[in-house]
């Protein structure tokens, strides 16, 4: 029953990350591989913020969203000026950059958390202290699934509210045409800030639910492959609608379990597992651009 | 010798508009591209309701001017006042490089566009995912819904505004004759209803300058008429200023509406009332001169007028004898976008009906069509840039519909694109021999070691030809190949053309602008 | 001095390694991330032949073989199938990162996830002047130089280096001149490969490989690229140069783990300034026709 838990846990955080990824890939229409390294950043910043600011949850969530969101300028100044492959390329750059800080600022010797030992290099954060929230503690694991679905739940209305209205109708249109847009006096560069705002902020999220679950943070939550998964979710799903991120969520989160039932041995699970996502996005693109319940064709 | 013709007659309107408040001035407005000059010093003013048009020869500069003024294009010299907005908003070019770090005031079409001046595209471009009633709705300014912070804060603003917008919008729609179809998305309507959308669109956004490049490209004889009623209306019960850029051939259309007319040539602009029609700009009298003029050797053997304005006239050369049959297009229909562009009405079963045209070896086939009917698209198709949607092509007997650019090219096909972009970063002289056969044809010597990239619009023209002249093709299509050219220039390329059919087994299709000439009745 | 030089060989590698992206870039705009994956098979492949006791002289055609076909492999599978249904940049990238994926996981499930070396040997270290240098790095500065020069020759002075030139400038009105774009391409996937391969081989000799870096190092390339140029074939040498010297004096200078995040600022302020890179015009790209 725990272990039922657990998924929950897991697919209610891939669908929050799918969500605020599609904001960017399906209805600005850029994709980015850059997404977990938001995610890390939001992970990383919570656990911090627990562990040597002492602070509750809520402010560390907060504070974790609010450095996200002044990062995700890193992909909002390029948008203005480059796009299509030239601007995939620049979030591969920019992903490798975020891993490459996680995974070096670090110092033997010194203590977590501090100048020069930010985020313990290789070996993670580990050591998150339990979720508090305004004096609750959350030690369950049903207490934590329920944050975490309660949490999930409110970035997906929030990602609801943000696409099916005026500012979401403009975002499909500087998808079809950005050069019109402009014609209509659109302010189409505050619009690509808010988009990559609202996308890294609710990418946080994400890692913060995560780490409070998991208790520990590692670089390896902003590597390539990760971003690579989860643009997979929005591949296979379906892009550019509501339905389709999340069914694309469910699905690849599931997938590894299903795995588990095969003759497969554990250690070379973790790579079956990455084959299948890389089968999964060559199949998607030849055959079924617009993915399961998608919209939107990558085509 | 060019002949320019005038007709003085009455002026078009008894009631002379009276100097109305000045929207727009423009001084010294300088442009070149790659060293070529464009504008050398354009000076304008444009008065509250006034209606303009702006003509001038191909490659004059027009939709230069239209992006400076619209902010799609900083110019290198000049100055732009805007008095739109009731107060003075000055730009100086050349900017400072200081200027422009400021993020707030830079030359950008949203800040031209947030103080009233709007513009249509040449092909449309409406926004596809959106629905007909959206994409209006999406030019309103400053909508409360279009701040996350007030989706989320102030949601009854939100609501309120956009259900007046449905309202509002939906009238537009049904204005404009689309009711009912506020649900369809852009490309279901037809080309002239889309076009009317987007000059809504453009109104909508709140423009009080609204330039319209070419509005009547593409359209049937209902099409124009509805656009031309619209653009009266604006002007009649919204004092709109329009600013009409029209090709030559339809300018016939818009002529009623205009008080003033912009004559772009060699870079400088004339002003001058609406009063006395001029039939042909100079430079397009002479095109027409040459070209007939060398067809006094060739008889003319079958005209075939086409739908929205198009002709095609069969010419051979007297005496000519073989009649191979070289080219086969039958029912052929190109849709771009999901709309034809090949391709006219509806038989009684629904079918679109198609292009058909054969060519015989010797035959000099010369298409005349407005801008936007889609010349160039048909010949892409020929040529196999383009799949076509239904029909067939064949070639000397063969069915090329399945074959690529390059297999039709080796099966005797020569395209002369419209664009003169070649090769850029190779030597002339490289350039040659990845174009053609021998290399012992110079054209000049002493530019074969420069770059191809580095020569004007003229001389690529005119090294196309060339090479044009030393191939060995059965079937010669050539997209508009006298753009560019001057008169000796135009004399010799019509020559080597004219040349290619004296040899067995060759026919041309050759495609070229609108240039038939309408006299207004006195 | 030492350093500069340590930086000029790794430059160079880096140069083979942006050509081989910008072979596949400029004629066909393909951004082929599967390359990296060719350049994480060959050392596993060239391991395994040694380790069955072929010689050098047969592992390293073989693996050069290999990579050429399996970017031939990728045009003629995937890019060739997405070209002829006109999609649009996003699949073609999508697909390559497929591919990359792939061929990465089918080479860890074959040969193991772990780092493994080419060499088990001491390496010799020779002196030249006041510089040290091992003879993995010498092999790699003077191999990687010859292969640049001899592309460049052939770039320049060979008919078909002409005709490839004509290509990448404009394929569609190559095509029309009557000549089979598609066998060029998949001669510039081919060509790729090879070079690919050739860096790989020479990297792996110097400082050993695992299944992860691959991409890492295409990554570089594709900065080095973009520095140097990304719409001339002369931008790779430049940028990997620039970007070779500039991270040896990172790693002198701070630390070795700096040099990555040295490298992408060095990046951002060429696209902030330079968007077209030393070779190209001093414009501005703005995000709009």
């Amino acid at each position: 029953m725990n272990y039922a838990f657990h998924l929950l846990i897991y697919v209610s955080v891939y669908i929050v990350l799918a969500l605020s990824l599609d904001l960017v890939v399906g209805y600005l229409g850029r994709l980015s591989l850059a997404h977990a390294g938001f995610v890390a950043i939001g992970a990383y910043v919570y656990a911090l913020a627990t562990l040597t600011l002492q602070w509750t949850f809520v402010p560390a969530l907060l504070l974790a969203v609010a450095v996200a969101i002044v990062c995700s300028l890193a992909l909002s100044l390029p948008s203005w000026r480059f796009r299509g492959d030239f601007f995939i390329f620049i979030t591969l750059a920019v992903g490798a950059l975020i891993h490459g800080i996680v995974q070096n600022w670090s110092a033997p010797g010194y203590e977590v958390g501090s100048l020069a030992n930010l985020t313990n290099g290789p070996f993670g954060i580990a050591g998150i202290p339990q979720t508090d929230i305004f004096g609750i503690k959350l030690d369950t694991i049903e207490s934590k699934c329920a944050l975490s679905l309660v949490l999930a739940g409110v970035c997906a209305s929030i990602m609801y509210r943000l696409t099916h209205s005026p500012w979401g109708r403009l975002l499909k249109c500087l998808r079809d045409d950005e050069l019109v847009l402009r014609g209509i006096g659109k302010n189409v560069r505050l619009i690509k800030l808010q988009a990559f705002s609202f996308s890294c902020g609710l990418a946080a999220v994400g890692g913060v639910i995560y780490a409070s679950y998991v208790s520990y943070i590692d670089p390896s939550a902003a590597s390539l492959d990760e971003s690579i998964l989860l643009l997979c979710m929005i591949c296979v799903g379906g892009s550019g609608n509501f339905r389709g991120p999340m069914v694309g969520a469910i699905v690849l989160v599931l997938l590894p379990e299903v795995l588990r039932f095969t003759p497969i041995p554990q250690s070379v699970a973790a790579n079956v597992r990455l084959l299948v996502y890389g089968l999964l996005l060559l199949v998607v693109v030849h055959f079924r651009p617009q993915g399961i319940a998608g919209e939107y064709r990558i085509e | 010798m060019p002949i320019i013709e005038t007709m003085e007659k009455q002026p078009l309107h008894t009631d002379v508009r009276p100097e109305c408040r000045l929207l727009m001035r423009a001084t010294g407005i300088a442009k070149a591209f790659g060293g070529q000059p464009v504008l050398t010093g354009v000076d304008l003013e444009l008065h509250e309701g006034q209606v303009v048009l702006l003509q001038g020869p191909n490659g004059s500069g027009k939709t230069t001017l239209l992006n400076i003024l619209t902010g799609h294009l900083v110019p290198d010299a000049g100055r732009i006042d805007l008095f739109t907005n009731g107060c003075r908003e000055v730009f100086h070019f050349p900017r400072h490089w200081w200027q422009d770090l400021n993020p707030l005031d830079r030359f950008l079409p949203e800040r031209l566009a947030s103080k009233g001046v709007g513009r249509s595209w040449q092909d449309t471009r409406l926004f596809n995912s959106l629905k007909l009633l959206d994409n209006i709705a999406v030019a309103k300014q400053q909508h409360p819904g279009e701040k996350p912070f007030n989706l989320f804060f102030h949601p009854g603003r939100v609501l309120a505004m956009e259900r007046q917008l449905q309202a509002v919008c939906g009238e537009r729609l049904v204005q404009l004759g689309l009711g009912g179809r506020d649900s369809s998305s852009g490309d279901k309507v037809s080309l002239g209803q889309a076009k009317r959308v987007a000059i809504a669109r453009a109104v909508e956004a709140g423009a009080r300058i609204l330039f319209l490049d070419e509005p009547l490209a593409g359209l049937d004889a209902p099409g124009i008429a509805d656009v031309v009623a619209l653009l009266r209306d604006l002007v009649d019960q919204h004092r709109v200023t329009l600013v009409i850029i029209e090709h030559v051939g339809s300018i016939v259309h818009v002529q009623q509406l205009a008080d003033t007319v912009w004559d772009l040539d060699g870079g400088k602009l004339t002003t001058r009332p609406n009063h006395c029609i001029e039939t042909m700009t100079k430079h397009s009298l002479a095109s027409q001169w040459r070209i007939d003029r060398l067809f006094h050797e060739f008889k003319l053997v079958r005209s075939e007028v086409l739908p929205r304005g198009a002709r095609l006239d069969v010419y051979r050369k007297n005496g000519a004898a073989n009649s191979e049959l070289i080219l086969e297009v039958e029912n052929l229909v190109i849709r771009r976008n999901r709309r034809p562009v090949i391709g006219w009405g509806r038989t009684g079963d629904g079918a679109m009906l198609g292009l058909n045209l054969t060519l015989r070896s010797g035959d000099l086939a010369v298409l005349q069509a407005p801008n936007g009917w889609g010349k160039t698209t048909l010949m892409d198709c020929l040529a196999g840039l383009l799949p076509a949607n239904t029909g067939k092509i064949k070639m000397r007997g063969q069915a090329v519909t399945s074959l690529l650019p390059w297999e039709r090219s080796l099966i005797g096909l020569y395209y002369l694109r419209s664009d003169t972009r070649g090769f850029p970063s190779l030597s002339v002289r490289n350039a040659r021999r990845v174009n053609g056969r021998r290399e012992s044809i110079r054209m000049r010597c002493s530019e074969d070691r420069h770059k191809y990239g580095e020569l004007s619009g003229g001389q690529k023209r005119s090294f196309q030809i060339n090479c044009l002249g030393n191939s060995r093709a059965a079937l010669y299509i050539l997209d508009e190949p006298f753009v560019g050219l001057d008169g000796m220039e135009m004399s010799s390329a019509l020559n080597k053309i004219v040349k290619l059919t004296e040899f067995n087994g060759q026919c041309l299709l050759v495609a070229i602008p609108h240039i038939s000439i309408e006299h207004e009745p006195c | 001095m030492q350093i500069i030089l340590i930086g000029t060989i790794s430059g160079l590698t880096l140069a083979v390694i942006g050509l081989g992206f910008s072979l596949v870039y400029l004629p066909t705009r393909t951004f082929h991330i599967a390359m990296a994956g060719v350049y994480t098979l060959v050392p596993y492949l060239a391991l395994d032949l040694v380790n069955r006791g072929a010689s050098w002289w047969i592992a390293v055609p073989v693996c050069l073989l290999a990579a050429v076909l399996v970017s031939v492999l990728c045009e003629l599978g995937n890019h060739r199938r997405l070209e002829r249904k006109h999609a649009s940049p996003g699949a073609h990238i999508i697909s390559s990162l497929g591919i990359y994926i792939v061929t990465v996981q089918i080479v860890a499930l074959v040969w193991g996830n772990e780092t493994q070396v080419l060499r088990t040997d001491i390496d010799k270290i020779f002196h030249l002047g006041s510089v040290m240098i091992t003879r993995a790095q010498l092999v790699a500065g003077v191999f990687s130089l010859l292969l640049l020069i001899t592309f460049y020759c052939w770039l320049r002075f060979s008919n078909l280096g002409l005709r490839f030139r004509a290509l990448a400038d404009n394929p569609t009105e190559f095509s029309l001149r009557g000549y089979n774009v598609d066998a060029y391409r998949l001669l510039a996937f081919g060509t790729s490969g090879f070079l690919a391969c050739a860096a790989s081989l020479l990297i792996a000799y110097d400082v050993g490989f695992d299944p992860y870096g691959g991409l890492h190092i295409v990554l570089l390339g594709v900065v080095a690229v973009i520095i140097g140029g990304r719409l001339s074939f002369l931008g790779p040498v430049l940028g990997g140069l620039l970007l070779g010297i500039l991270r040896s004096q990172a790693v002198w200078y701070f630390s070795a783990r700096w040099q990555d995040v040295i490298c992408f600022l060095l990046l951002a302020l060429f696209l902030y300034v330079r968007p077209n890179g030393i070779c190209g015009t001093a414009t501005r790209l703005e995000a709009e026709e």
